[in-house]
């Protein structure tokens, strides 16, 4: 297993919706007014919009009012799994103080953190992995190749949704993100949506790395659904860097492929690859999985993990017995909660109560949201302990350059020094000294900032 | 270790818990749900 750093930035949707008790004249917040009052909420003396945080990550603002968390970076599954829930934790509670100052100024209104990967109105936006590669790979083969998975990985890390097809007729598909993705690889991915965007901002020293920028994934609400898609799209991508090969299953046309992809729940549907073969989603992540468990170490307990993940929850989609997996993965959780409220109540696809029960599954809220409820009650699966994940919200990962990053602006909050951070330098503006660079994200200290607490503290 | 499955009875439990958040004007929360500018 290759030691690779990793993180996720997640844009969460933000609706706000009128209140029992609103006055029908009374004007409802929009969605920018809605932000703005959360990030005055924010404890930061200079209101902001944009914090580097003592955990490691980062909460700002992006075009169009998304409140996005990027994560630390991370080179261990559960110091991932958690820094990215502290994210959630973050920008809920931020909603909750503007509902709270909502109240207080009589606005009967109510504003809702979505994390998930479409509006109603055909609006998308993503939770973006990044994953850091060497500058000497090559990395158009790199994406080539890497094609083979991210088509068909959404059958095991799709968040699940409903559509509505050209004729009107309304269906599930597993992955929400998959059907807004028009193209393999592009710089500008708000015009021809990628699989990878494939800008080139490592982040990091140019000369050594480059960053992998993933956004074809869906926004994941179970812990174990989010190990999974980044802990294998690691491990595969450790295969094609140690010299194997999945480019044969790549599809020949891979758009296409991904919506057939997404209307298959079986994941039998077929496409044909460059290798010539009719396959289907579950074909090919078996044949990835076969050509990875082919080089993977023993005794590798991330890799140990993902594996056996991936390999129940092929074996479960293609014997079409969910059960198995049903608390593990997101689609195949809202697959039984959508069937469970038909047989209930006798609802069509196109019921507006089934896109309201997913808009619940993604609402980060605990009063109106699923996630705690679920896991009360046994229906979703955790990855990370509440104390790691109560942990994360303050303290960075301690493997990575997050760490130095994290102590930093922790230390100079503690003596209101005021300071500022990026992902690749600190920098003490007051008392002002010279920017300290962190060009290595695998460095988990430095010898400058030690001597900057040395001097100061 | 596999995960258990999720339980009917869970589901149950759960759904009757939101019902009114389901019921109550599911359609207008839904419309109300826009959001553009994201990657």
């Amino acid at each position: 297993v290759n030691r690779r750093i990793f993180g996720l930035e997640t844009e969460y949707g933000v609706v706000v919706v009128p209140q029992k008790g609103h006055d029908a004249g009374e004007q409802v917040p929009t969605v920018e007014q809605a932000v703005k009052l959360m990030f005055e909420a924010t404890p930061n003396a200079f209101r902001t919009t944009n914090h580097f945080l003592p955990n490691g990550g980062r909460l700002y603002v992006d075009i169009g009012s998304h409140p996005e968390y990027a994560s630390a970076e991370c080179d261990h599954l559960g110091d991932l799994v958690a820094n990215d829930r502290a994210g959630d934790h973050m920008v809920q509670n931020l909603a909750n103080i503007a509902n709270t100052r909502l109240t207080e100024r009589g606005v009967g209104a109510g504003i809702h953190i979505m994390r998930n990967n479409a509006d109603s109105f055909g609006n998308t936006f993503g939770c973006h992995e990044n994953y850091s590669a060497a500058r000497d790979i090559d990395f158009e083969k790199y994406l080539r190749t890497l094609t083979a998975l991210l088509v068909t990985r959404p059958i095991l890390t799709g968040c699940g949704d409903v559509v509505t097809e050209p004729d009107g007729t309304a269906r599930f598909v597993v992955s929400s993100r998959s059907e807004h993705i028009a193209t393999t690889a592009s710089a500008d991915p708000t015009k021809n949506r990628p699989l990878v965007n494939t800008k080139d901002e490592p982040h990091a020293d140019r000369s050594r790395w480059r960053r992998l920028h993933v956004i074809s994934g869906d926004s994941s609400m179970i812990e174990t659904t989010t190990a999974l898609k980044v802990g294998w799209t690691a491990l595969v991508l450790d295969l094609i860097e140690n010299g194997g090969s999945i480019d044969d299953l790549v599809p020949q046309d891979p758009i296409a492929a991904m919506r057939i992809v997404n209307r298959d729940i079986r994941g039998r549907a077929t496409f044909f690859t460059e290798g010539g073969r009719a396959m289907g989603a579950v074909d090919v992540q078996r044949e990835i999985l076969e050509r990875v468990l082919n080089r993977v170490e023993p005794g590798d307990t991330r890799s140990t993990w993902v594996l056996d993940l991936v390999t129940r929850s092929l074996d479960a989609i293609a014997a079409e017995d969910l059960g198995p997996v049903s608390t593990e993965l997101d689609w195949v959780l809202v697959w039984h909660l959508l069937q469970r409220h038909r047989e209930r109540t006798g609802a069509d696809w196109s019921d507006p109560r089934l896109a309201r029960l997913i808009l619940s599954f993604h609402d980060l809220s605990a009063r109106t949201g699923l996630r705690d409820r679920l896991h009360a009650a046994g229906a979703a699966s955790t990855f990370c302990t509440s104390e790691e994940l109560e942990a994360a919200r303050t303290t960075a990962p301690a493997t990575t350059r997050a760490r130095v990053r994290g102590e930093f602006l922790g230390w100079a909050a503690q003596h209101r020094f005021r300071a500022t951070a990026d992902w690749g330098h600190v920098r003490l503006d007051k008392p002002t000294r010279s920017q300290i660079d962190l060009p290595d994200p695998f460095v988990n200290h430095s010898d400058e900032v030690q001597a900057l607490f040395e001097e100061l503290s | 270790m596999p995960a258990p499955a999720v339980a009917t009875q869970g589901l149950d439990s759960i759904l009757d818990d939101i019902s009114d958040i389901l019921e109550t004007d599911a359609l207008t929360f839904v419309q109300s749900y826009s959001q553009t500018g994201g990657q």
